[in-house]
């Protein structure tokens, strides 16, 4: 009789199909697959990579900056300034102005004056939408160097070696010395004695060699001599970031942190819009600015006026002014790199 | 029970294995199964990643900033002469809107 009952049972299963406890079991194992299969793809398109999960596929599939049509430019321009906009919550312009005619930037900055306040800094990272922390990305430099020992009675005996700049006379010594560890120096008060300030960045070269490695081609030489970076077909390989002799490229390795409230929407294509992560950076003269007629952030907010800078084609301009009135120094000349980034002294 | 109806309770066992393996929900079934192991392995995968790289974004940073300090403060910063800031000049000038070079 139990035999029987027990027969029944299972054809009843078999009949229906489902139990109720393998439907349960079923629909248990269906939503936790289901839950497991939703958790992984938003860990995958999530989080810290939002801005990078937002970007249309579009922005993935363009084409290189320099190859694109005027209306594909129009296109991308258009499709980052929504994102940008619905990123941080403002108004944001993606600038698409390309270089003016007969023009060529140069720069300058006198040593001399310059007293160490890296408020140059300080105004690039905000004016270029810079990491603010994690890692903390500054275009600019400013090295803290020793000065070398003046000694009164070799003040004839002339140079020993080529050294360079002798700053406080016949030094005798090499007179840059760099106190390591002092990259983020912050003294009470500048110029601290004894020291002078070199600040450093992009030199612009007329011969750049971060624009002969790049593997892609996504950093280029633009007519008004301004050496930028297409970030969008960037491929993160640094071998910029290795060629260049001036140290001046930087290198994403984290997500950028850049508050919305500190963000500067008056941007650039290929000068300061935000970067994403795996992506070389760097000085472009402020194009978003210079393009427009403007001073560079740095040029503006140097409180002693050491930075120069204008149109090396016109004869009236200030750093041609400099070139033929000052002494002027250069780095790394041996290299023919001809960097458009001049020292001068009074 | 006696082992000729355990053997066929058995071979139903298997029977309805074979049939779910076969059919169009076994299928589904792997193919969810399947799907949810690739997406959850990626997931791991990635958020490990993020994590290991997270931890060093600063600090690889400063590894690829600061050597420059000291290679930067001892090169030579050689002043021009009048000619050669004559001649680069010149060279910006004529060579401006040429691609040949």
């Amino acid at each position: 009789m139990s035999d029987i009952n027990d027969k029944d049972k299972k054809n009843q299963v078999d009949e229906k199909g489902t139990s109720r406890r393998e439907f349960l079991k079923e629909a248990a194992g269906g939503t936790l697959s289901a839950a497991t299969l939703a958790a992984g793809a938003g860990a995958l398109l999530s989080g810290k990579d939002e801005a990078e999960a937002k970007a249309t596929w579009g922005e993935w599939f363009q084409k290189n900056y320099r190859l694109m049509t005027d209306e594909e430019k129009k296109e991308a321009v258009d499709r980052l300034e929504k994102r940008y906009s619905e990123e941080y919550g403002k108004k944001t312009s993606v600038d698409s102005v390309p270089a003016q005619e007969g023009v060529l930037f140069g720069y300058a900055l006198n040593i001399q004056k310059c007293i160490g306040c890296r408020r140059c800094v300080y105004a690039c990272v905000k004016e270029n939408n810079q990491s603010r922390h994690d890692p903390e990305i500054q275009w600019i430099r400013v090295l803290k160097m020793e000065k070398g020992n003046f000694l009164q009675e070799n003040m004839d005996k002339g140079y020993p070696d080529p050294a360079g700049i002798q700053v406080g006379g016949n030094a005798y010594q090499n007179s840059g010395v760099v106190l390591e560890g002092e990259h983020y120096y912050e003294p009470e008060q500048v110029p601290e004695k004894g020291h002078f300030y070199l600040p450093m960045q992009c030199m612009q070269c007329e011969k750049p060699p971060c624009v002969k490695v790049c593997p892609v081609r996504t950093t280029y030489r633009e007519p008004d001599g301004v050496v930028v970076i297409d970030y969008n077909w960037c491929i993160g390989c640094r071998m910029c970031v290795s060629a260049c002799p001036y140290w001046a490229r930087r290198f994403n390795w984290g997500e950028p942190n850049l508050p919305a409230e500190e963000m500067n929407p008056v941007t650039h294509y290929l000068g300061n819009r935000p970067r994403m992560k795996g992506v070389a950076e760097k000085c472009t003269f402020c194009l978003q600015r210079t393009r427009q007629g403007r001073y560079t952030a740095c040029v503006e907010v140097c409180p002693v006026g050491a930075r120069k800078f204008g149109n090396l084609l016109d004869p009236e301009s200030e750093v041609r002014k400099i070139l033929e009135k000052k002494r002027v120094f250069r780095l790394k000349a041996e290299l023919n790199t001809y960097p458009k980034f001049f020292y001068f002294m009074d | 029970m006696d082992k000729k109806e355990k053997d066929s309770r058995e071979q139903i066992g298997i029977d309805n294995i074979v049939k779910a393996r076969s059919s169009r929900r076994g299928f589904l079934k792997k193919a969810i199964i399947g799907a949810v192991a690739v997406t959850a392995t990626a997931a791991v995968a990635k958020k490990a990643g993020d994590v290991l790289l997270k931890e060093d974004a600063q600090q690889a940073y400063l590894n690829d900033v600061l050597p420059g300090d000291k290679v930067l403060s001892g090169m030579q910063y050689v002043e021009m002469t009048a000619s050669e800031k004559k001649t680069l000049v010149a060279r910006l000038v004529k060579n401006y809107n040429n691609p040949e070079v």
